[in-house]
């Protein structure tokens, strides 16, 4: 008997809170589309522009194509592309279903090429010619092709300067610093020119009580832009003597020779104590908070690591540092690549269709809303996003070293076979799991997955 | 004197329940709370906040995982059910050496553990066209969720005296009529069984699923519920455990309802097969 | 009466051509692609003979990762069984809500793999987690839990068998009561000890309980996958990999889909005699007593 009524209650009790939580859910939702709803009044503003073209074509074709556009958009910028989707739908009447695998983007996509059924649409993220270009239209002929800026166009184009994708926008990938911090520390950002210069930079802030690197290394390969960041110095800029651009493409670099220094500089910082301590188990979105409360010095990564730590804080004072040289009087560099560029594939259906559709999305007020939301450059000429907060901090680094920088694909995707991102991920785990005794290891480990996938 | 005898026994049932709950009370406490809160995770909400569910069931797409799952679920247990007591059927009445070799198979079948032969099935279903699909998940599902519930109703059917077909062949009822006439009524608490444990089992699978629906509009409760804890650029670590309780919630009160036949249902399958 | 055997075999197609279709067929398909060179996306496939199986022997990666399966799957058996066996043997004592208890003990087991890795990783986080919360109470330094391989694996095992625990204590609860009173009370009178009770009476009429316990068990943890990906995907490094977490980073993430069919091979055949070897060793067992 006794035991039955504490089943009962115990049942009753669940059933109850969940009872009240659908209820409760229920007086929320009310508040959460008011909130949706200021928020849409806020964004009308600058929608406004498309609204002529709009009252052009005031009745909507028919149609009842559908089409697929895969893309790697999180959470942050999906409702931003629903926005463009639906006025697209309503000008055209033709459909457009947003697929967003998020973290899985890469591996959706190579399971689609390997099975032949791929969206009439996917985002290039950097592959649009190596990885992808196989499976895309070239899109020369585009009326939207001579707007392409010429900082992006080598990026995308292969060797006989087809292009496969639209570069709505284009990506920075160096170091992201915290001028509070900086400052705290008596660091001047614009003075780190060299590779020594940024080492005793991390040692001010570590003494002045802040963690001079975040970087969340829990997927083991977010370490892996900081070869994005340190390996162009050594290896592939312009200024370097030994230069290995070469090698590294036709499949001779030696990476026990060439990789060690940069091994080595990661072990040192790592020794030093310039990383966060649970730099192993925590993750991006973690360095992007620390990064907005004044608690880390520099992240490396991507320019929209920016835009994720505001969201966190909106005041936080945030800019960005060139990648430093090699050696003295060496140049800076920072890597530019595609960021939200979209290719069509070659087998697509309706090959008309998506032409329309990526013809829409470059006009410039929809291409300048897209580089907004997602902290990126504009890639096409006529398109400026100069109030964001993103293109702000760039162009203040870009006057800050003016005649000293140069400008650079990004590492992996330019020398390094299709793959390797994660073998570089994996490689600097070892140093960052065994400080002081990986560095060989890093290096043969990056030797065999470079040989392996050089032969695949 | 009893008493006190009996009172160590309450306080080791106090600590297994403490930590047997605690994992459980932390979520429902994270679901309930901000992202800005700050407090311990083991402080009640304060202010209890339901703003987590109402994103969880206006914004995402948790109630389409929801139906995606109720179907997948629904499909597979139904398929393996009629499957298995079909197949355990000629299994337990005959002996044959047809027999030995299907038997063999099912128990091969039984051993391989389904990820190691996962890029087998992954290039057989893209041949297929079957990726996204629930078809595709459902009958993967099933191909390897058979051999359990062969053996169970294998065994219960052995159990069924054979003098029962026998006296249905003399009314002339064919190997059909037999088994749909005769056989069948008598699997139903067997059948209970295997229903809930394959049902729990789909309720949570995760393995197959990530790779065999990549279509966010296919998504099961396990897959949204990943995409929620690592997905996003900016995590909401909240709103993944109000979506996470969403998830569990069924199963859970079911499991406080229907106690007895949960447990019944482990202890059938752990009869040796 | 034969023919009416042989029209019986019907009733085996459906369960057959499922079975043929959606795993002897991928079956073959990884015995082939073992043989291959392949990066899992691309049309070219190169053929490469014992390679991909030879590779094993040195990828120190592969070592780690089988070493973690042993330890997870039979530490797991081992703890679950230990451990579901102290909790019958209290609840069998049928004191005053012991049905609460094996109701929540058991709760957990409704709970999916991937949602429990997470719930813990609330627990064990470096910042904000749950133990170091406890630990900053004590004033003690906080842990990176996660951050060496070496406990993540015992973290990861402890976790996978406090969850499904209750599956062996049901079977073991079922085991007791099947236990006729008469021999305790023949063996009380003899004055026979609480121990020797236990070992001479409970363990040995158990074993059949414990043979299921045992091989589901080990089956099971060997095959563990949802648990890591969420607390751990594998990291830090590759230190608390599974074979099964492994053979879906070497497909999807490191591009060796023909190296990552290999290891699926190898995990079977292990499984494979892993499982006759215990279900021989308890079936003699059994006979013997």
């Amino acid at each position: 008997m006794k035991r039955k009524t504490i089943g009962l209650i115990l049942t009753a009790g669940l059933v109850a809170g969940s009872i009240s939580g659908c209820g409760g859910a229920g007086a929320e939702a009310e508040t959460a589309v008011e909130q949706s709803e200021t928020a849409g009044e806020t964004e009308a503003g600058e929608t406004e522009q498309a609204q002529p073209e709009e009252a052009s074509q005031e009745e909507t074709p028919a149609s009842d194509v559908v089409l697929e556009w895969e893309t790697t958009a999180t959470s942050e910028k999906i409702p931003t592309y629903e926005e463009i989707i639906a006025d697209f739908t309503a000008q055209t009447g033709i459909k457009v279903e947003l697929v967003t695998p998020g973290s899985d983007y890469e591996t959706v996509m190579k399971t689609r090429m390997a099975s032949g059924d791929l969206p009439d649409i996917w985002e290039t993220h950097g592959w649009s010619v190596t990885r992808y270009s196989d499976y895309l239209a070239a899109l020369n002929d585009s009326e939207w092709f001579d707007r392409v800026d010429e900082s992006i166009l080598p990026v995308i184009s292969d060797k006989d300067g087809n292009i496969f994708c639209l570069p709505l926008t284009q990506a920075i990938n160096t170091i992201t610093y915290n001028k509070n911090v900086f400052e705290k520390a008596g660091v001047d950002a614009y003075s780190i020119l060299t590779w020594d210069d940024f080492g005793q930079a991390c040692e001010k802030i570590k003494a002045a009580g802040y963690t001079p690197i975040y970087c969340g290394n829990k997927d083991s390969s977010t370490i892996a832009q900081l070869c994005e960041s340190i390996p162009p110095s050594f290896l592939t800029l312009a200024c370097v003597e030994d230069n290995q651009a070469a090698a590294l493409k036709d499949g001779s670099f030696d990476f026990t020779t060439y990789w060690t220094p940069v091994a080595k500089m990661v072990d040192e910082w790592m020794q030093a104590g310039y990383f966060n301590e649970d730099i192993l188990t925590s993750d991006n979105d973690a360095a992007c908070q620390a990064l907005a409360n004044d608690e880390c010095g520099m992240v490396f990564g991507g320019g929209n690591n920016i835009l994720f730590a505001q969201t966190y804080n909106p005041d936080a004072s945030l800019g960005y540092l060139a990648c430093p040289g090699g050696e003295q009087d060496d140049t800076c560099f920072l890597s530019m690549t595609e960021g939200t560029c979209v290719g069509i594939w070659k087998d697509s259906e309706y090959p008309d269709e998506c032409r329309q559709f990526l013809a829409y999305l470059a006009q410039k007020d929809i291409c300048e809303k897209i580089a907004t939301a997602s902290g990126d450059i504009p890639g096409l000429k006529d398109v400026t996003n100069e109030d964001a907060n993103t293109t702000i901090a760039l162009r203040e680094t870009q006057k800050a070293y003016e005649g000293h920088i140069e400008y650079v694909p990004l590492f992996d995707r330019e020398y390094l076979p299709s793959g390797m991102w994660d073998d570089l991920g994996v490689g600097m785990t070892k140093i960052i799991m065994n400080p002081g005794s990986a560095v060989e290891e890093c290096a043969s480990y990056l030797q065999d997955a470079y040989d392996n996938k050089m032969a695949q | 004197m009893r008493k006190r005898k009996n009172g160590w026994k309450y306080l080791v049932s106090l600590v297994i329940c403490l930590i047997y709950l605690a994992p459980i009370y932390v979520l429902v406490v994270m679901s309930f709370k901000t992202v800005t809160d700050q407090t311990s995770r083991l402080a009640l909400p304060n202010p209890v906040v339901f703003a987590n569910y109402a994103k969880v069931f206006l914004e995402s797409d948790l109630l389409r995982a929801f139906k995606n799952t109720c179907i997948v679920t629904f499909f597979t247990v139904a398929i393996e059910v009629v499957a298995a007591c079909m197949a355990a059927y000629p299994l337990a009445r005959n002996r044959s050496r047809l027999n030995g070799f299907i038997r063999m198979l099912f128990m091969g079948v039984m051993m391989i553990p389904s990820l190691s032969i996962l890029v087998g099935v992954y290039s057989t279903l893209v041949s297929l066209h079957a990726i996204s699909t629930y078809w595709g998940i459902v009958l993967v599902s099933v191909a390897f969720g058979l051999p359990m519930p062969i053996f169970l109703y294998t065994n219960f059917i052995v159990s069924i005296p054979q003098s029962l077909d026998d006296a249905g062949a003399i009314d002339g009822c064919n190997s059909v009529q037999t088994f749909f006439h005769i056989i069948l009524p008598q699997l139903k608490p067997i059948t209970a069984s295997i229903i809930i444990l394959n049902g729990v089992g789909m309720w949570n699978e995760y393995g197959y699923s990530l790779y065999i629906l990549q279509k966010p509009k296919m998504y099961t409760l396990t897959l949204m519920i990943s995409q929620y804890f690592s997905a996003s650029a900016v995590s909401d670590l909240n709103g993944a455990a109000a979506a996470a309780c969403v998830a569990i919630a069924p199963v859970v009160i079911l499991y406080l309802f229907l106690q007895k036949y949960f447990v019944q249902g482990q202890l059938d399958s752990a009869v040796k097969g | 009466m034969k023919r009416r055997k042989q029209s019986m075999n019907f009733f085996y197609i459906p369960a057959l051509v499922l079975m043929v279709l959606f795993v002897a067929y991928p079956f073959y398909e990884a015995v082939r692609l073992s043989f291959f060179s392949w990066n899992g996306y691309s049309p070219n496939q190169a053929f490469v003979g014992m390679k991909n199986y030879i590779r094993m022997f040195g990828d120190e990666n592969f070592h780690t990762a089988f070493k973690n399966t042993l330890i997870y799957g039979f530490g797991c058996a081992f703890l679950q069984n230990v451990f579901a066996l102290a909790f019958a043997l209290l609840l069998n004592t049928k004191f005053r809500g012991h049905s609460v208890v094996r109701t929540v003990i058991y709760l957990p087991v409704m709970i999916s793999g991937l949602i429990m890795g997470y719930i813990i990783s609330f627990f064990v986080q470096f910042r904000g987690g749950v133990f170091n919360e406890i630990l900053a109470y004590l004033q003690m330094a906080p842990i990176d839990w996660m951050a060496d391989g070496h406990r993540g694996v015992w973290i990861i095992m402890l976790v996978n068998s406090w969850q499904y625990v209750g599956i062996s204590m049901i079977i073991y609860i079922a085991g007791l009561q099947n236990i006729p009173t008469v021999y305790y009370e023949a063996a009380a009178i003899d004055g026979a000890s609480v121990m020797a009770r236990f070992k001479n009476i409970t363990l040995p009429l158990i074993i059949p309980a414990m043979s299921t316990a045992v091989i589901q068990n080990i089956i099971g943890s060997l095959k563990l996958y949802d648990v890591i990906i969420s607390l751990s995907e594998g990291g830090p490094g590759f230190s608390t990999h599974s074979l099964s977490t492994y053979i879906s980073n070497q497909y999807f993430k490191a591009q060796n889909a023909g190296y990552s069919a290999a290891v699926g091979i190898f995990t079977f055949l292990f499984i494979l005699v892993v499982s006759v070897l215990f279900t021989k060793y308890f079936t003699k067992k059994e006979v013997e007593l």
